[in-house]
């Protein structure tokens, strides 16, 4: 009796784990579990939800949202499109940090690496059509991303979707 | 730049007020401080102007973004560095990598030279 109640509860755990387990899908990338993560609860007109990595916050900061987990993951999400056309004028002018590649070059995104001092980068801008509404994202500028950073989130923030 | 950026042994020599860009209006820069170690030279960049900052700056509105980034450059990656006059009151610290990569550290009324004598003998 004893030995069946134990039974029983290592098996209710294993299956509320293992259905956690299935709600966080794992990214073949970066070996990294991706979870859902409700911008909403940052910020009332953000009523999407979009998969990032596991224990990523979000965060309201100056209207846009701010996912971010850790150094290497800060993806700021926009209610409205980024202006794509006009950020690519900036970065091909940018004479500090230089455009060294554009990894994905189209109307809606643009993934690249820049040097400064010499030292490559990666970045990311991108517009993401969910509904009736049109929502931009870029990197939050500052840290130093590899190109398997801005993959990850460029890939997170196309999941995004209505709640 | 705190101490936990800092490689065992690496000490700092000197950290200095510049900014990259030129310096002239209408022209982007990127500002920070410059740190010489006996190890490498750093760059930590605090803010970014971009090239109309001059316009915003008149008009009341931001000019400016924060940027928060820590560039390292060992000395085994830096071909020459040389003091530059830019003009009577413009003095920067040019800087050539071995990559082939030229930049330049504008120091403004200062001068470089003590930047410059940290790091030659280090070269």
């Amino acid at each position: 009796m004893k030995n069946s109640f134990f039974t029983a509860i290592v098996l209710v755990v294993a299956l509320v784990g293992g259905s956690q387990g299935a709600l966080a899908s794992a990214n073949p990338q970066a070996g990294e579990k991706l979870a859902p993560i409700d911008l909403s609860k940052a910020s009332t007109s953000f009523a999407v939800v979009m998969m990032a990595p596991q224990g990523a916050t979000a965060a309201e900061d100056f209207g846009t949202v701010l996912v971010k987990k850790g150094a290497i993951f800060q993806v700021e999400v926009s209610s409205s499109a980024k202006d794509i056309a006009a950020l690519k004028k900036e970065i091909l002018a940018n004479t500090l940090n230089k455009l060294k590649k554009f990894y994905v070059e189209t109307a809606d995104t643009l993934l690249y690496e820049s040097a400064l001092m010499g030292k490559s980068e990666f970045h990311f801008v991108a517009n993401l059509k969910v509904g009736a509404s049109t929502y931009g994202a870029e990197d939050t500028k500052g840290p130093v991303y590899g190109k398997a950073d801005v993959e990850l989130m460029l890939k997170c923030f196309q999941t995004l979707k209505a709640k | 730049m705190d101490n936990t950026s800092l490689s065992a042994g690496e000490e700092i020599l000197g950290s200095w007020s510049v900014f990259l860009g030129e310096p002239r209006p209408n022209s982007e820069k990127l500002a920070g401080k410059l740190h010489v170690t006996n190890q490498n030279l750093y760059f930590e960049s605090s803010i970014s102007l971009d090239e109309s900052a001059g316009l915003l700056i008149s008009h009341r509105l931001q000019a400016f973004e924060k940027v928060k980034k820590l560039v390292a450059l060992p000395y085994a990656e830096i071909g020459s560095v040389a003091g530059v006059k830019k003009s009577l009151f413009q003095k920067a610290l040019a800087v050539k990598l071995k990559s082939g990569e030229e930049f330049e550290f504008q120091f403004g009324a200062a001068s470089p030279q003590k930047a410059l004598d940290a790091i030659l003998p280090r070269l």
